[in-house]
């Protein structure tokens, strides 16, 4: 299942802005990273990404590590997957939140993300890398937002591939379903860790800070019985 | 003199059948303090001109948008001119308009000074009364002459008609300010809180402690800058009415800016001295 896009309109501004400059810093950043990083980067990613051991002792970067994570992926793959769904589910939140409440949003659910996974994982000495935690953050408020939404989306059935409009919900808790199981097994170390599965939970719990980023409009719509 | 000696002075001329003097009195009351609503009221009595009166009631309604009284009286005020305009036109052609000129100038001047037309409807709209912003914006669009000004008017009639239409909650201004003033905070906490390791009472330092009111400060500010709403930041700091003009919306957002960044780059510098300083542990065996 890969959604596509939300075919709403925006109803407060007329450009993702902010939403298309992540996407940009986010791939730019990850051209640098093929750059800079030499070897395994164990170095490279011991000082710009978020691992629980070292924030737990003040070590490191800290807040620091903890953005420039959020900048990082591990290769081509890791960053469409980010960055599709940003498009997708971050226009209409940023249209709903204006640009700077949005990047705020942003920083706050990536943040969550981090400190969340850090809690659960402390004794991890693996750093944790990638947008996921601050994308599953706007899934939520997606939700919140705009429970009724659309999303069109690619679904592969067997040799048949459709792209139909499916309810934000259903595609939230998919994504949602297939971290909880992964997530539970890692943290009795049974599940092998490569994908930072509690990051993506802690992300979405930070959705219930959505309307307090809202613009007085979309507040109002919110309690209004009308969609946002 | 004070503004309240003044106007006592003059509604005691005025009582006493002195009206030229009552008015030059009641004049310089709302000169010296342009919110004395009763001054404006007796003004609006005490005009020889239509025009005048009209904006003695406007300004009276500026500062208190619910005197239903003032709201009739300047309803009467508006229908006498609309038909003495009307019979001017019909008698003596185009020239008519220029012999309505406003005798007191100084008062009319004033006003346009310190207020926006829109200020009346703008500030009903914050009160969450609809109906009557809709109804000043109507009488705005029936009194204005040029058509930008029409065209702002007839968006804000549109817009507000939408509202209503879609039966849309009034939710008070001052409420947006609050809930928008957590914002920054909340992220400075969380950034914090992951530069202190997760434990503020053994890691932190003192700057974060100072810093914390700054940025809760500076976002106040941003979010008073942007939501229209009488504040009594306006009249304290920049010594303005109502909901604050455009120069100061963006004085109190280029200082709501740098209140909130300058903590966060004291964090980024923290965490950049952190960085020179740190040993790269060596790579775990299992890797």
């Amino acid at each position: 299942m890969l959604p596509l896009n939300d075919t709403e309109p925006n109803r407060y501004s007329f450009f993702p802005i902010m939403t298309v400059l992540l996407i940009v810093v986010n791939t730019v950043m990850f051209g640098l990273e093929i750059f800079v990083v030499q070897g395994d980067g164990w170095d490279f990613f011991m000082k710009y990404a978020l691992t629980p051991t070292l924030v737990l002792n003040v070590q490191g970067a800290g807040m620091l590590a903890d953005v420039t994570s959020m900048f990082l992926h591990a290769d081509p793959f890791h960053l469409f997957g980010n960055m599709l769904p940003l498009w997708v589910f971050g226009r209409r939140v940023e249209d709903a939140c204006g640009p700077w409440r949005f990047l705020a949003f942003y920083f706050l659910a990536g943040t969550s993300a981090n400190i969340f996974f850090t809690l659960v994982l402390s004794h991890s000495a693996i750093p944790g890398i990638g947008a996921s935690g601050a994308i599953f953050g706007l899934m939520g408020a997606y939700l919140v937002l705009y429970p009724g939404g659309r999303i069109r989306t690619l679904v592969f059935l067997p040799f048949v591939p459709v792209w139909p409009r499916i309810r934000a919900i259903w595609i939230v808790l998919y994504f949602l379903g297939i971290q909880i199981v992964p997530a539970i097994r890692i943290l009795s170390g049974k599940g092998e860790y490569t994908t930072n599965h509690w990051a993506h939970l802690g992300g979405f719990f930070t959705a219930v800070f959505i309307l307090l980023f809202l613009r007085p409009e979309a507040y109002a719509r919110y309690f209004s019985d009308t969609p946002v | 003199m004070t503004s309240t000696e003044l106007l006592r002075q003059g509604t005691e001329a005025a009582s006493a059948g002195r009206k030229a003097e009552a008015r030059e009195l009641l004049i310089q009351a709302v000169e010296i303090d342009s919110q004395n609503e009763i001054a404006w009221i007796w003004l609006s009595g005490l005009m020889d001109d239509l025009e005048d009166r009209i904006i003695a009631c406007e300004n009276a309604l500026t500062i208190n948008p619910a005197n239903v009284k003032v709201r009739t009286y300047l309803e009467g005020l508006l229908k006498e001119k609309n038909d003495s305009i009307a019979l001017e036109r019909q008698n003596a052609g185009p020239e008519a308009e220029s012999n309505i000129a406003p005798v007191l100038s100084p008062v009319h001047r004033k006003h346009e000074a310190r207020s926006n037309p829109y200020s009346l409807a703008q500030q009903l709209e914050q009160d969450g009364k609809l109906d009557e912003a809709l109804d000043e914006y109507k009488s705005l669009a029936a009194r204005t002459k040029k058509s930008a000004d029409f065209d702002f008017i007839y968006k804000q009639i549109v817009r507000i008609e939408g509202l209503q239409k879609e039966n849309i909650q009034y939710v008070p201004p001052s409420t947006s300010v609050w809930r928008m003033t957590f914002t920054w905070p909340l992220l400075y906490l969380s950034f914090a809180f992951v530069q202190v390791g997760l434990n503020p009472f053994l890691h932190s330092k003192i700057y974060m402690w100072l810093s914390f009111p700054w940025v809760l400060v500076g976002s106040f500010f941003l979010s008073l800058s942007e939501i229209r709403v009488r504040h009594v930041v306006w009249q304290k700091i920049f010594l303005e009415d109502g909901d604050g003009s455009t120069f100061a919306r963006v004085v109190l957002g280029i200082a709501g800016w740098l209140f909130v960044l300058i903590p966060f780059a004291l964090l980024i510098l923290d965490s950049l001295s952190r960085l020179q300083n740190f040993q790269i542990p060596p790579e775990p065996l299992f890797r």
